[in-house]
């Protein structure tokens, strides 16, 4: 598997709990979503693909999604966390923390094994 | 906003919409709005937004042929049968059976089998059997006594016209749930592999078209080499099943119904052959 395709993977499995991490301090909109997956860097490359994942959160019940009116201009549809959501989210938090600390825990020990120059 | 943005922006949500082809009216307009809204939210942060801008905006958004149609099909598939919209449920049906080659096979295979056992079986062309059943292909299902047809072939009708009604139920029970499951786990991943999502959606198309094929044809031929299809002239049904005594254990009613149960699953073995070619590539 090439670099590519493993990054590919690693975004995908973190971008639906960051999504939903986001969702669970507030209502939010596409564009709003966005800005602020883009503390993360490289987490998104191109920002229309988030759309299809929100429609997909939506059809499993995990967000809810309504339009409403914008001082700025035209309606925004807001995505909140549903019930179900939430419990998705705390179950997922769970796993992400315990994974990444295994597998950094991992990379720690095999660094440390790791023959060094000159030795 | 000037002209030439206006101009940009249309054009591009042009795209998206045609990307949409086959989706409701109101699937594709929300999406539209959607995107726009963002697009608008993107240049409103910007002091004063001009064409260079508006395109790097919508280079960051991507293509809209990469998401249009995943986008389509879920906000369908989420308002057919999550929603319980009857409308919705039908039209992402045929949505998902118009853009993609997988529900090209599955959906009209599905209904012309089922329409079509129904039709010959209440018909007469194809019936009970001696205690047993013939499915389409000629692949007989014995069933014991209780279903040896009696005289009175209306009631015989009947039965199996509820048994149909029941069938088609669970028979749409479990499409829906492959399409749920498809659209879940199947598609292309979801992000910034618009790349790689177009080649690993064609190599599976093309093996669910082979799957298929293959299926129809050996189902077709055994079918005929067996006996089971007969053509007749007129008048009465074009195609008869003439079933010798010792048809179950005939190796060529076997190959037809494993045939048909190719054709049938094809979608499902496409994907799962998918999976084991891309598995296979990546233990190189």
């Amino acid at each position: 598997m090439d670099d590519a395709k493993w990054m590919t993977q690693m975004r995908r499995g973190a971008l639906e709990l960051c999504i939903l991490s986001i969702l669970a301090r507030g209502k939010r909109y596409g564009y709003d979503i966005v800005q602020a997956l883009a503390i993360a860097d490289g987490l998104v490359i191109k920002e229309g693909t988030i759309y299809p994942l929100l429609s997909r959160l939506k059809q499993e019940g995990l967000v809810d999604a309504e339009w409403q009116p914008s001082p700025q201009g035209p309606q925004r549809k807001y995505y909140a966390l549903t019930d179900r959501g939430q419990r998705r989210l705390v179950g997922m938090r769970a796993e992400w923390r315990g994974f990444a600390s295994n597998v950094e825990r991992l990379l720690e020990a095999s660094e440390s094994e790791e023959p060094h120059d000159g030795s | 906003m000037e002209a030439d943005l206006q101009r940009v922006m249309d054009e591009y949500l042009l795209r998206l919409r045609r990307s949409m082809r086959g989706a409701s009216a109101d699937v594709v307009r929300e999406s539209t709005d959607e995107l726009r809204a963002h697009i608008e939210d993107a240049l409103a942060a910007q002091s004063r937004p001009d064409l260079g801008q508006l395109l790097d905006v919508l280079d960051r958004l991507g293509r809209p042929e990469d998401f249009g149609r995943d986008m389509a099909l879920y906000m369908m598939v989420g308002r057919g049968y999550r929603d319980w919209s009857l409308p919705h449920m039908l039209r992402s049906t045929w949505f998902w059976a118009s853009r993609t080659l997988a529900g090209a096979v599955v959906v009209p295979i599905f209904g012309l089998l089922f329409a079509g056992a129904i039709g010959a079986t209440v018909s007469g062309a194809w019936g009970l059997a001696g205690g047993g059943m013939i499915l389409p292909g000629g692949l007989p299902v014995p069933l014991g006594d209780w279903w040896r047809p009696s005289a009175d072939r209306f009631r015989s009708a009947l039965l199996l016209m509820l048994a149909g009604i029941l069938s088609l139920g669970i028979l749409v029970t479990a499409v829906r749930w492959f399409v749920g499951q498809y659209v879940r786990h199947a598609l292309p991943p979801d992000g910034d592999e618009g790349q790689a999502a177009a080649p690993w959606a064609r190599r599976t198309e093309r093996r669910i078209l082979i799957l298929s094929a293959l299926g129809f044809g050996t189902n077709l031929l055994a079918g005929f080499a067996s006996g089971a299809y007969a053509l007749r002239v007129v008048p009465g049904p074009a195609i008869v099943p003439v079933l010798p005594p010792d048809f179950g254990r005939s190796p060529l009613a076997l190959l037809a119904g494993l045939g048909l149960i190719v054709l049938a699953l094809s979608p499902v073995l496409g994907v799962l052959w998918a999976a084991m070619a891309e598995a296979g590539s990546d233990d190189r």
